[in-house]
């Protein structure tokens, strides 16, 4: 005791200082650190919720470059198997033209080979006929000049006997 | 007038030989269009009938034309030399018929069968 008034601490005053002090905290726990500490956990929060939001933006932006890629390599095999049909289905088209042409030029030769022979065949005939009647102009002129009158006069008996003779029978 | 009649009447002229123009006139006057028609038609019938053309080559002999005669009893025959068309042989047309015994007949016959064999 003498020691603290030697210090000149005095006991009222202490308790009083202490009273006040308590005071003091209770008032700034009360009123300071805990909207204090609710502001700067609420920051923390939003901090945090902020960095997950960028991590998820980044993991989504990762994902899109993925669809992305994915997306561009369906592409890639639907346009390769598109360009393969097209390409085959042109090729299809093509043998199909060929055939088709090549049978109607085909068809065109034979129409104009058998239309050709036709004509050669009518040609002939007609070559046949014509000389045919030349033949028989020719004949005729050398058979008139051919017989002697008494040649042409056992052509007429015989003529007339085998005309009887059909008459008879 | 019937087509008896007509007929008969034909046959007249045919048998006859004589058809002048007044009888001609008679017919015009009296037949109908159809009359006429008949008439023509069967006159030109009789003429057929009754008429033979005999073409031949050569000069005929009297033996060959009694032949001839012997062979159409009661028809009238023209007799035709014609040795370009005959050449040898003879030819009858009579009717609607023609005997055709003759070497251009003959020759004609085989160039037609060949004619028509092209």
């Amino acid at each position: 005791m003498e020691i603290i008034q030697k210090f000149g601490l005095e006991t009222k005053l202490f308790l009083f200082q202490l009273i006040n002090f308590l005071i003091i905290v209770f008032i700034l726990k009360k009123f300071l650190f805990k909207p204090l500490k609710r502001m700067l956990d609420e920051r923390k929060r939003k901090i945090e919720q902020s960095l997950q939001d960028a991590e998820n933006a980044k993991a989504a932006l990762e994902n899109a470059g993925e669809e992305r890629k994915k997306i561009l390599a369906d592409a890639k095999v639907g346009a390769d198997k598109l360009m393969a049909s097209v390409k085959a289905s042109a090729d299809e088209t093509k043998e199909k033209t060929l055939v088709e042409a090549k049978s109607h030029s085909q068809q065109i030769i034979e129409e104009a080979k058998n239309k050709a022979s036709a004509e050669f065949e009518n040609m002939n005939k007609q070559i046949g006929k014509m000389s045919v009647d030349v033949s028989s102009k020719i004949l005729s002129k050398v058979l008139s000049e051919l017989f002697t009158e008494e040649e042409k006069q056992k052509l007429m008996s015989r003529a007339l006997e085998r005309i009887d003779e059909k008459i008879t029978n | 007038m019937k087509r008896s009649q007509i007929k008969e009447l034909a046959k007249s002229i045919v048998e006859y030989d004589e058809l002048s123009e007044k009888d001609l006139n008679w017919v015009y006057s009296n037949f109908s269009r159809q009359e006429i028609k008949a008439f023509a038609r069967l006159l030109s019938n009789e003429i057929k009938d009754k008429n033979v053309l005999a073409t031949f080559a050569g000069e005929l002999s009297a033996a060959n034309k009694s032949k001839i005669e012997a062979m159409f009893p009661g028809k009238k025959i023209t007799f035709k030399r014609d040795d370009a068309g005959v050449a040898g042989g003879v030819r009858f047309e009579y009717s609607d018929f023609i005997l055709d015994y003759s070497i251009s007949g003959i020759a004609r016959r085989i160039l037609n069968v060949i004619k028509e064999r092209l």
